[in-house]
């Protein structure tokens, strides 16, 4: 009893170690106060929008107010269809968000597992494991998206399938090599002579030495995901009912708001994007301090 | 003969690789929604005239006769004949091929050009500003998406400021007579500079940050040591000595970025209207025409998995001792 108490707080603040060391980077300190801001947006949407996504304004006597530039009223503007292109910015971060958290862990699950048991046992199981990653690497990842919503049909959760059937492949391959070096270390060894099954060398032994790895190729996934998210949406194979800034963009180009020059509809999705995708890699930054020691020079 | 070996592995896994996702393809094609020839039948046709156009595309066969003969077909370079266009799949596919050819082989190099003379004078540089700077720029250049600063460029350039056209690859009604006086034609250089740039601003991205950390490692060697403390100059030491070392896992990028390249061009060819493989891929799929979409996806598998044993045949030869695990 006393021990696993204790055991939780080891690991508590070897964990809180870790965070620590990875916010002492300032790129990584400027990442996690632009994903705060969008968590904020993500999670209050509907207090901090003023109008609903879907949502047409229009005057007193029921004109739509097309193409409002960005002013006191209306911050970044409106829609062709007059909806306020601020509201779906801020409802397009619950998309982003989703997809992203949602893609990573998937990714993150499957490819360190799979990396784990490849590595850990070697052999056939590998031999198999890593032909069926080569195959897996030889599709085009977009493209087979594009398949693969068109099969499944196009909703967020299909987008999200479609995006992480793929994409554990490099953090599989990262976490093998990994382990292929971790299991020759005596501390394996001293594990299996005192009685530890594979299952209990893999997830408790192994395992928690990968994790900062891992760690590092889902964000890397967040910010993968984000950008398959939006150029599936802006090719039109995303989800139909869900506002997201790829979306904001197809429905931008196809209603021609380039050659009539409404700027404010094509700026903000892009610029969204960006900074979301930023911040994952200022914090990967972080996440390398910890991975790789010989970087902490700041 | 460990060399001999080591490549015939590479290549036999590779074959081995391409022909699991022609059985894939094949597959997941097959359970596409929508009836492919809902193009020509109409609910009103007669229903042998139905079966007829049926029994023309072999709909009409269970689905592993379809299979094996897709399997024969595909042997013998016969990919089945588009919807939409009816002409050969292939021959679609193989038009189109070539426009998105020049347009990512011409991004690839001159990306890795940029890339890493950005990456060395980063590396130099390093620990000040001027680095800072940099490196924050190419990470918001590889957070944005490609087709959006395409659209950027097209609202700037083509729709503010009319240097450029706002897509496709010639004025509306020309054609050009044949590949090369296509390629060496003003318009068709005028038509490339906006796509070009905008796939460039994305794939400059990694060859800066590889060069640069590649450069960081060398730089500590002894042999740089040793030439500098021969007097030889800082840019000379630069130049000669470490960014011909450091640039061997750029070169090896450089075979995968291509494969990737194709990928990433799906999305710049859509934008900018250019007539290449992804943007018929995408049109195929959204017209329900899979015999042009399927081709089109396994030629772009089949280039992925070239360029990877490309790459990997590359790292084999530039660093022996892969070859020796």
């Amino acid at each position: 009893m006393e021990g696993n108490k204790n055991a939780v707080i080891q690991t508590a603040l070897a964990l809180w170690a870790t965070l620590r060391l990875m916010f002492r980077h300032p790129l990584a300190k400027a990442g996690l106060a632009i994903l705060i801001v969008f968590t904020v947006m993500a999670v209050f949407a509907p207090l901090i929008a003023p109008y609903h996504h879907d949502e047409i304004i229009s005057d007193s006597s029921g004109r739509w107010l097309s193409y409002q530039k960005p002013a006191a009223k209306f911050w970044l503007g409106t829609t062709d269809m007059g909806r306020g292109i601020f509201s779906q910015i801020v409802y397009g971060a619950r998309t982003a968000f989703m997809i992203g958290l949602l893609a990573a862990l998937m990714v993150m699950v499957i490819g360190t597992v799979v990396g784990l048991v490849s590595g850990y046992f070697g052999g056939w199981i590998d031999q198999i494991i890593m032909r069926f990653v080569d195959f897996v690497y030889g599709i085009p990842f977009l493209p087979f998206a594009m398949v693969l919503v068109t099969v499944l049909g196009g909703s967020r959760w299909n987008v999200i399938i479609a995006i992480s059937v793929l994409l554990w492949r490099e953090t599989c391959r990262v976490v093998r090599s990994q382990v292929l070096s971790l299991k020759e270390r005596p501390f394996v060894e001293v594990a299996r002579s005192a009685g530890a099954g594979d299952l209990r060398i893999i997830f408790v032994h192994l395992a928690p030495n990968i994790y900062p790895i891992s760690l590092l190729y889902g964000v890397f996934a967040v910010g993968w995901a984000i950008l398959t998210e939006a150029g599936l949406s802006f090719l039109g194979f995303g989800d139909p009912n869900s506002c997201s800034w790829g979306k904001m963009l197809q429905m931008a180009y196809l209603s021609q708001a380039l050659s009539q020059g409404v700027w404010w509809w094509i700026f903000p999705p892009g610029i969204a994007i960006v900074l979301i995708v930023m911040s994952t890699y200022f914090i990967s930054q972080g996440i390398e301090e910890v991975v790789n020691p010989k970087l902490r020079n700041w | 003969m460990n060399v001999l070996r080591f490549f015939s592995r590479r290549l036999f896994h590779s074959i081995f690789v391409f022909l699991a996702l022609l059985t894939f393809i094949f597959f997941i094609f097959r359970l596409m929604p929508g009836d492919p020839t809902a193009l020509f039948i109409s609910p009103e046709m007669a229903a042998d005239a139905i079966q007829e156009i049926q029994k023309t595309f072999g709909l009409d066969r269970p689905l592993y006769i379809q299979y094996f003969l897709y399997v024969i077909n595909v042997c013998r370079g016969n990919f089945g004949i588009s919807y939409y266009f009816f002409e050969p799949a292939s021959r679609v596919v193989f038009e189109h091929l070539w426009n998105t050819l020049v347009l990512t082989i011409t991004a690839m190099c001159l990306s890795y050009l940029v890339g890493v003379l950005v990456g060395t004078l980063l590396a130099w540089k390093r620990g000040t500003l001027f680095e800072l700077g940099g490196m924050v720029s190419v990470l918001i250049l590889r957070s944005a998406p490609v087709f959006w600063v395409g659209l950027i460029f097209l609202y700037i350039f083509a729709f503010k400021l009319h240097i450029f056209p706002g897509g496709s690859m010639a004025e509306t009604g020309e054609f050009y007579g044949g590949f090369l006086e296509m390629v060496l034609s003003w318009e068709f250089l005028h038509h490339l500079v906006l796509p070009l740039v905008s796939m460039m601003c994305y794939f400059s991205g990694l060859p800066v940050l590889l060069t640069r950390s590649s450069i960081l490692e060398v730089i500590k060697e002894d042999y740089v040591e040793m030439a500098r403390a021969k007097g030889i100059g800082a840019r000379r030491v630069m130049f000669r000595h470490v960014t011909r070392t450091a640039i061997l896992p750029v070169v090896t990028a450089f075979a995968t970025a291509i494969a990737y390249a194709f990928e990433g061009s799906v999305l710049i060819e859509v934008v900018f209207s250019w007539p290449g493989i992804g943007r018929l891929m995408v049109m195929s799929m959204l017209g329900n025409d899979y015999p042009v979409a399927q081709f089109a996806f396994m030629i772009l598998a089949a280039m992925m998995i070239l360029m990877n044993l490309l790459a990997d045949f590359l790292y084999a030869y530039l660093d022996p001792r892969v070859v020796v695990q």
